[in-house]
Order: structure tokens, then C-alpha cells, then sequence
């Protein structure tokens, strides 16, 4: 055959077996699983932003005596100029647990990973918390992530360290030092030191110490929309800004309020728009253009 | 095509036969298309088949016209007699023929054009690799991309319509426990007089968004198959030596010259002709008689 009329037999062929492959699919379609049916359904009710959502009672309580529990009150402003507040309790076993899985786990983002996992009961009495203020307040999608993100930005930012940069060599621009507490405070603030392994506290004890830095506060943020289980779909983000290597909490949504910075997971496909955890202003919105120089950015899933 | 080898005849007539049977498949995959978003637009079956057929040739018309212009002969010996005629004229010394010439019969001069015809036959080279216009190749390739991408939608609406229902149904239930939804009572509720018919919704935005959240990247595999098959005859006609500068093509442009040339022997014959019959007709001075015979009177008067 020669080249001309190869040409020519060879798109034939892949015309006519592109046709018979559409077809194959008409007929067997049903079979190979490729349609997701509850998909829709569950998308389109969490991403309504009109919609309230709908909470379902839990009667899980967790027992025992009132010196194994850790009791904590929170109170906070979001977006919409409203004050929520809660009250909660930790198991101190959860909180010694939650600790010493930080302590084991390998100095990498890979510990994000460990932390939530482990965390997630621990957590439990606090995500009932924010889901009946969501309840009580009719939250619509959009308006229960503010409220659950600008609780995590409520706090201070601490500077959380480890051996190879202790507390006593941080200096900002102006040359004052952070106080060595521990303790979340205003400008020039705190500095927890020696956090192994990663300089980054899981979320049972940011939830108890208040104390965190970008990572510490996007992972808490990341893990109670997780836990909602309200299809929040929730990462952690890595990368520089002008600051140095940051973290921030990635959402996916398909109408954020700013679309400036963002990461894509290569893996999905999906999108995550970033958001600022360690600033308490109506500038740090999702998406909001917090930084000036944002580059290689990625999402770490938390799967 | 008569003078030319039987297996070309056989290559060309096959070639565009296939041709042709591309294009009735592009045009039937455009009505059944047209004709799924008629039924969840119209709910009517009469009408959507009606408008699917007006579509479906519609496309198939265009598709025609796009391919056709697209053959051409650009870049091959035969561009510079077809794009003016005149050249094989004076190539073939049929300019100012003496008149003994023009006493040859009809047929006669049909077979100079035929012969002229032949001899130029002889000498066509092509040139392969001319360059195009990029402009009209991308305005065709867009409008058809275009086309393809549209029409998709309406076939995996076809194929996985049954998958669909089901995730309107569980929609459905979802939002039937919100007071007054909106969704629910007008797109998800038919109406008395118009039951729905292949899709249990009335929205066609809505049931895009259900294909796509419930396929997710098995959409984009599907869509470019479908795309694929609407781009093919496309590059066949932009990249098949046997099409673009094809022998059907060549014999197409070398009737047309061949039709000139004889139109133009029999047309200087008739202006000869009738030019002969002019010179032999007397004159008469009509419009100034009576001046004219007084003139003449008087000289002969004078005489």
C-alpha cells in the first residue's frame, strides 16, 4: 500500500472503529460503572449556597469522670460580623494520644496525615459543637466554612519551632523577639520550641492550647470540615511566599469568593482555593490575594 | 473520469462514496442529538424529531460545504490555467484564429477543447506540501469542534439517560424535605400538560450538570471520541494527497477548462460569423434621409 492511500485506509478505520466503539457503549454502558448516580445529588446539596444544611442528630456521648475530660470555651467573630461560641471537651487520654502520635510520626507533611487520622475521635465533642451552631444559626455551605475557619484564625499566631531554628533566633523586620511561652499572644507574640518532628502541633492540641502557626491552624481548620462529613472538600496546601515556605487550608468549591490563589491536584484534577488561616481579617477570605509572591504550590491530600 | 486508469476510477469513486457516508453519519449523530435536547426542552416527540431532522441536515450541509471548499488546487500545475483561463487559450494558440478556422463544424471545435484538454492532462504536477490559509482552517476547525462538542452532550444525554433519572430522583427526595424549593417544584415537577419525557427534569443546565458530576473524567474521554469522529473527514480533506489534489479533483478542473475553451471557440466562431454578415449588409443612412437626399439633389443640381 502506498503512503497516499495508507493515509487515506488508515483514517478510515479509526472512523469507523470510533463508531463502533460509541455504540458498543450505547449497548453496555449500564455495565462498566462509569456513572456515579449519587454523585449529583450529594454536590448539589452541599454546594447550594441558597439551601441550609441539614444537620442529623447524634447521641453519642463520651462518658467518664470530669478530671479525664479537658474543658474549653471558645469564642470568635466570622466573616458575617457574628459571635459564636461553644463550649467543649477533650478526653485527656485523646489529648496524650494526640501528642504522642506527633512525637512518632516522620518529619514530613506525611504527619498532617498521621495527625488527622488520629484525631478524629478526639475531636468528636468539639465537631458536634460547630455543627449545632450551624444548626441553631441555619448556616447555609459557604457561611458554616467561614464560621469553621475563622475560629481556627481566632487565635494569635505562636511561632511553633524545632531544634534546628529554637525560639530564641526568630527576629521579624523590626527587630523584636517573640516571648518563649508558649502562650498565643499579639504582636510580637509567642514561641513554642522543640515541637518535633515537624514544628507543627496536631489539631486535639491546638484545640486545647490555642497555640499554632500557618500549618497547626490549616490542619485544625482542614480536619473539623472533614469531620462535619457535610462534603466539604477540604486539603492542606504547601508552598513560598514572600514569608518563607507556608502552609494554607485548600478548598474546593465552584464559586469561591476570590480566585487569586490557588493549587491544582494533579491527581483529580481539582482545584483548591487557599485560604489564610493565620489572619483575623474580612480580607482573608477564601482566595483572597493574601500574598504577593505564590509559587510551587501543591496539595497534600489528606486521604 | 473516463480517460483515466479503471483502478483510479475505482480509488476516487470509493474515496468519496466513503466520504459521503462520513458525513450522513456526522449528520445522523447531530439530529438524534438535536432531537434528545428538543424532547427535555419541548417535551413533544413530533416536534423534536422534527427539529433533530432540520439540524441534522443542516450540519450535514454545512459539513458539505466545508469540505468541499476545501478541495483545491493550489500549488499544482493545473492552478494556473484554472485560476485564468485565457493562459490555456494562448497556450493552445486559440486567440485570433483565421477565419478558415471558424468554418469547422461544432463538433470540431469540441475536439480541439478535447485535445487541449488532454495535452494539459499531460502535464499536472502537485504540490503536496503547499501551504495553506490558516485562517479558513481554523475558522472550519473551530465551528466544527464546536459542533462536535455540542452534539456530544446531547448523545451521552441519550446514552446514559437512564443513569440520569435516577440521580434527579435521589435529588428529588433530597429536596422534597425543603419547604417551597424552587428546584423541586419547577424543574423536577412536571407539569399537567407536558409529562417528561427521556429526562425526569426541565432543565437542560441541570442535566448537564448531572452528566458531568456523574461521569467525571469519563465526560472528557467520551467527548473527544464524538470530537474525534467529527474532525476526521476534516483532516482527511486538509491532509489525503488522494482528495485535496486528487484525480477527481484534476478532472473536475479540467472540465471546467475544457468547457471554457470550447464556450470560447464556439463564441469567436459566431462573432466571426456575424461579423462576416456585417461587413456584407449595405448601409443605410436612416435617421437623416430627407437631409441627405437634399444634399444630393442639390449636387446633382449643381452638376
Amino acid at each position: 500500500m502506498t503512503r497516499e492511500k495508507k493515509y487515506f485506509n488508515v483514517s478510515q478505520i479509526v472512523f469507523w472503529a470510533l463508531i463502533a466503539l460509541l455504540i458498543i457503549l450505547f449497548i453496555v454502558k449500564s455495565d462498566w460503572g462509569l456513572f456515579d448516580e449519587g454523585r449529583f445529588a450529594r454536590n448539589y446539596i452541599t454546594n447550594d449556597s441558597i439551601n441550609k444544611i441539614a444537620i442529623e442528630e447524634e447521641t453519642d456521648k463520651i462518658d467518664g469522670p470530669d478530671t479525664a475530660l479537658i474543658k474549653r470555651t471558645w469564642q470568635w467573630k466570622s466573616f458575617d460580623g457574628k459571635t459564636y461560641s461553644f463550649r467543649f471537651s477533650i478526653p485527656k487520654q485523646e489529648y496524650e494520644s494526640s501528642k504522642m502520635t506527633r512525637l512518632k510520626s516522620r518529619p514530613d507533611h506525611s504527619c498532617w496525615n498521621a495527625m488527622f487520622e488520629h484525631d478524629k475521635k478526639g475531636l468528636k465533642i468539639m465537631v458536634d459543637a460547630y455543627k449545632n451552631i450551624i444548626k441553631e444559626y441555619q448556616l447555609d455551605y459557604m457561611q458554616a466554612m467561614q464560621m469553621v475557619v475563622s475560629s481556627a484564625q481566632n487565635f494569635d499566631y505562636t511561632y511553633i519551632t524545632i531544634n534546628q531554628q529554637p525560639c530564641r533566633d526568630i527576629e521579624d523586620n523590626n527587630g523584636n523577639k517573640p516571648s518563649t511561652d508558649c502562650k498565643p499572644k499579639p504582636y510580637p507574640h509567642s514561641c513554642c520550641d522543640n515541637v518535633a518532628p515537624f514544628a507543627v502541633y496536631s489539631p486535639i492540641e491546638y484545640a486545647v492550647n490555642g497555640a499554632g502557626d500557618c500549618d497547626t491552624k490549616s490542619l485544625f481548620a482542614m480536619t473539623i470540615l472533614k469531620c462535619l462529613n457535610m462534603g466539604f472538600d477540604a486539603e492542606m496546601l504547601f508552598g513560598e511566599v514572600e514569608a518563607g515556605h507556608h502552609a494554607m487550608l485548600g478548598i474546593c468549591v465552584p464559586n469561591p469568593p476570590y480566585r487569586t490563589l490557588y493549587a491544582n491536584d494533579l491527581r483529580t484534577g481539582k482545584r483548591y482555593y487557599a485560604w489564610e488561616c493565620t489572619q483575623r481579617s474580612d480580607n482573608a477570605e477564601l482566595g483572597a490575594p493574601v500574598w504577593r509572591i505564590f509559587k510551587n504550590w501543591r496539595v497534600h491530600p489528606i486521604r | 473520469m473516463q480517460k483515466l486508469p479503471t483502478d483510479l476510477i475505482k480509488r476516487q469513486v470509493f474515496i468519496f462514496n466513503s466520504l459521503t457516508l462520513m458525513l450522513i453519519v456526522v449528520g445522523l449523530i447531530s439530529a438524534v442529538s438535536a432531537t434528545v435536547y428538543s424532547l427535555i426542552l419541548f417535551h413533544q416527540w413530533m416536534l423534536a424529531i422534527g427539529i433533530g431532522v432540520f439540524i441534522g441536515a443542516l450540519v450535514f450541509n454545512l459539513y458539505r460545504l466545508f469540505l468541499m471548499t476545501g478541495l483545491d488546487l493550489k500549488g499544482s500545475t493545473l492552478d494556473y490555467y484554472y485560476t485564468k483561463h485565457e493562459n490555456h487559450y494562448q497556450e493552445h494558440n486559440f486567440y485570433g484564429l483565421p477565419g478558415t478556422a471558424y468554418q469547422h463544424s461544432d463538433e470540431i471545435l469540441k475536439g480541439w477543447a478535447a485535445g487541449a484538454k488532454d495535452q494539459l492532462r499531460d502535464k499536472v504536477h502537485t504540490n503536496p506540501s503547499q501551504p495553506r490559509n490558516m485562517f479558513t482552517i481554523a475558522v472550519r476547525v473551530f465551528v466544527m469542534a464546536l459542533l462536535g462538542v455540542i452534539f456530544a452532550n446531547g448523545l451521552e444525554i441519550l446514552m446514559f439517560s437512564q443513569q440520569i433519572n435516577v440521580s434527579m430522583a435521589q435529588l428529588k427526595d433530597l429536596l422534597q424535605q425543603q419547604p417551597n424549593d424552587w428546584t423541586f417544584k419547577y424543574i423536577l415537577t412536571p407539569s399537567a400538560d407536558e409529562p417528561f419525557i427521556l429526562i425526569n427534569a426541565n432543565s437542560l443546565l441541570l442535566t448537564f450538570d448531572s452528566l458531568a458530576s456523574g461521569l467525571g473524567k469519563w465526560k472528557l474521554i467520551i467527548d473527544i471520541l464524538i470530537l474525534s469522529i467529527y474532525m476526521i473527514p476534516l483532516v482527511l480533506i486538509y491532509r489525503s494527497p488522494e482528495i485535496r489534489h486528487g484525480a477527481y479533483v484534476q478532472e473536475l478542473a479540467l472540465h471546467e477548462i475544457n468547457k471554457t475553451t470550447y464556450h470560447y471557440l464556439i463564441t469567436q466562431k459566431n462573432c466571426y460569423n456575424y461579423s462576416l454578415q456585417v461587413k456584407e449588409m449595405p448601409l443605410y443612412f436612416n435617421k437623416y434621409s430627407h437631409e441627405a437626399r437634399k444634399n444630393l439633389n442639390t449636387k446633382e443640381n449643381d452638376a
